[in-house]
């Protein structure tokens, strides 16, 4: 790579790695496991650098890369290690701190999801991505994305539900 | 508050506690430019071809360095049932129970069988805590497929997959600065033949057995996907399938399901002249190559004139093939309890085979990694 080509991809590099590293430790919930597919996506894109820059948008391109690395994996112990023993605990009456447990107990929901739901959820609501900006990114149809984003609220209500969180007046 | 509500911000509040690591370029500068490297050496059976991460590629027949000290031994857990396919299953709690072989047992008493094991239609395959690959076989017994590796890095995760009409299982071994893939015959007890794929600190995580089909092995590095034909010498022995992102789902019957992107086998390739299917990462293939199964009861066909199987099974959520052809289902079976379900295919047919509580989690098969 020459010279103001590696410097060029130097701070891209630097400008990006916080950003995706951070939506793929939101899938994979594994600082070790983020930080190597993100490792291994800035790593392909070093060696396709004048590919990668001459996409309309190079960190969406990279981004698409360490998420594919990132469900490649498709082991699905990863996950499962993750999860909570626990099983929430039943309140009947919701307050302030609530809403801080309620949150930590939808982030474990979340963790115990499917890793491709756990991916459409996190690049719909944490990335904002919409769903066709999702299919592209992790290479299915718009149908596929609907259908997987379904699934992953119905089985989160379903905790929730469990977890007796759900007020009468707030139905999911 | 509703979950759509909840999840931008309960996502970036936990996100957000973590600080992200200290970016290295240079670790991404030598990895990039290995790979352009490889991308500039022309696959060879007989040449040393590296790959990304620092990985060499070397031709197998026992390259890996194995200690001979004793392995891991599991105390037998008397006569299994494996006629109707293992019908592996387990609760995900600490407490729950595992299914294996028409028998129920104390999950703890079996925490060695989890989604990393293989099932196989001679019992499952799993590893030990050094990596050591073991087979569970219908007496109840446990053996060792292979020596005792030599030493374990801390960046490996072993990996296995059986072919589905040979009696073949192949798996990934560490071995010191080399991750050996061994070919294993379980009828005849012994190993066909291994290959070395050296490999240093975290590459070595990417080597990875995605099938194995009409014993050929497919090998997933961080490069690309390869073939591996124990059974010629040559080029023809380990032939590229796909570059980069290509992902090999699953094999069967002469037919691979591909991911990601699209394959690019060599011409002197053992499957060029295969089918390819295009599917997700976590989908399977019936043992005939002619279906996909993909989280739903409805069985896609691989061809336009096949035709859709819908399994007669309601509200299940999870779905795997078993050791037999069969589907294994599972469903929601009421607050904290998993119904599991044993398919027929092509029929559909299902017949409930049992049930175990799912209180912290999703009912798991074990050996199937779907």
């Amino acid at each position: 790579m020459r010279t103001a080509s590696e410097a060029e991809f130097a701070e891209f590099f630097a400008a990006a790695w916080p950003r995706l590293f951070r939506v793929t430790y939101a899938i994979t919930g594994d600082v070790g496991q983020a930080e190597d597919a993100v490792q291994s996506a800035f790593a392909k894109a070093y060696a396709s650098w004048p590919r990668v820059r001459s996409a309309d948008h190079p960190e969406a391109y990279v981004r698409r890369m360490a998420i594919n690395e990132v469900l490649g994996l498709r082991r699905r112990s990863w996950w499962k290690a993750e999860r909570s023993g626990t099983p929430p605990e039943v309140r009947a009456e919701r307050s302030a701190q609530d809403d801080l447990v309620d949150r930590a107990e939808v982030w474990e929901a979340l963790r115990s999801l499917p890793p491709r739901q756990r991916a459409v959820l996190v690049l719909r609501y944490y990335e904002d991505l919409s769903e066709q900006q999702i299919s592209e990114v992790l290479g299915c149809s718009r149908g596929t994305v609907k259908s997987q984003a379904s699934d992953a609220l119905s089985a989160l209500r379903r905790r929730h539900a469990a977890g007796g969180l759900v007020s009468e007046r707030d139905p999911l | 508050m509703s979950i759509e509500d909840q999840l931008p911000r309960t996502i970036a509040e936990q996100v957000e506690r973590v600080p992200p690591p200290l970016p290295d370029m240079a670790v991404v500068r030598r990895r990039g430019q290995a790979i352009r490297r490889r991308r500039a050496l022309a696959v060879g059976a007989a040449a040393a071809v590296v790959v990304s991460g620092g990985f060499m590629l070397a031709q197998g027949g026992g390259g890996a360095q194995f200690r001979p000290d004793g392995p891991q031994q599991f105390d037998p857990v008397g006569q299994l049932d494996y006629s109707q396919g293992l019908r592996a299953f387990a609760s995900p709690d600490d407490d729950g129970q595992i299914s294996l072989g028409g028998r129920l047992f104390p999950r703890k008493d079996m925490s060695y069988l989890d989604t990393d094991a293989t099932a196989t239609p001679y019992g499952v395959v799993f590893f030990d805590s050094a990596a050591q690959a073991h087979l569970l076989d219908e007496t109840g017994k446990d053996t060792t497929l292979a020596p005792a590796p030599a030493g374990i890095h801390a960046h490996f995760r072993p990996s296995s997959k059986a072919d589905a009409k040979l009696p073949l299982v192949a798996f990934t071994q560490p071995g010191g600065e080399a991750v050996t893939v061994v070919l294993h015959d379980l009828r005849a007890g012994r190993v066909v033949d291994t290959m070395s794929v050296p490999c240093s600190g975290s590459a070595c995580r990417e080597v990875v057995v995605d099938a194995v089909d009409r014993g050929l092995v497919f090998v997933r590095t961080g490069d690309g996907t390869y073939v591996w034909d124990h059974g010629v010498t040559g080029k023809a022995r380990w032939t590229l399938v796909g570059e980069g992102e290509f992902r090999v789902a699953d094999a069967r019957n002469g037919r691979i399901l591909w991911s990601h992107v699209a394959p690019t086998p060599a011409s002197n390739s053992p499957v060029a002249d295969w089918a390819f299917t295009e599917g997700e990462i976590d989908a399977q293939l019936s043992f005939d190559g002619g279906h996909v199964l993909y989280w739903s009861p409805k069985l896609e066909p691989t061809t336009p004139d096949g035709q859709a199987i819908t399994l007669e099974v309601k509200n299940a959520i999870w779905f795997t093939f078993d050791t037999d052809g069969s589907v294994l289902a599972a469903a929601n079976g009421g607050p904290s309890v998993g119904v599991f379900y044993d398919c027929e295919i092509p029929s559909g047919s299902c017949t409930e085979i049992g049930e175990i509580s799912t209180r912290s989690g999703d009912p798991m098969f074990i050996g199937n990694d779907m």
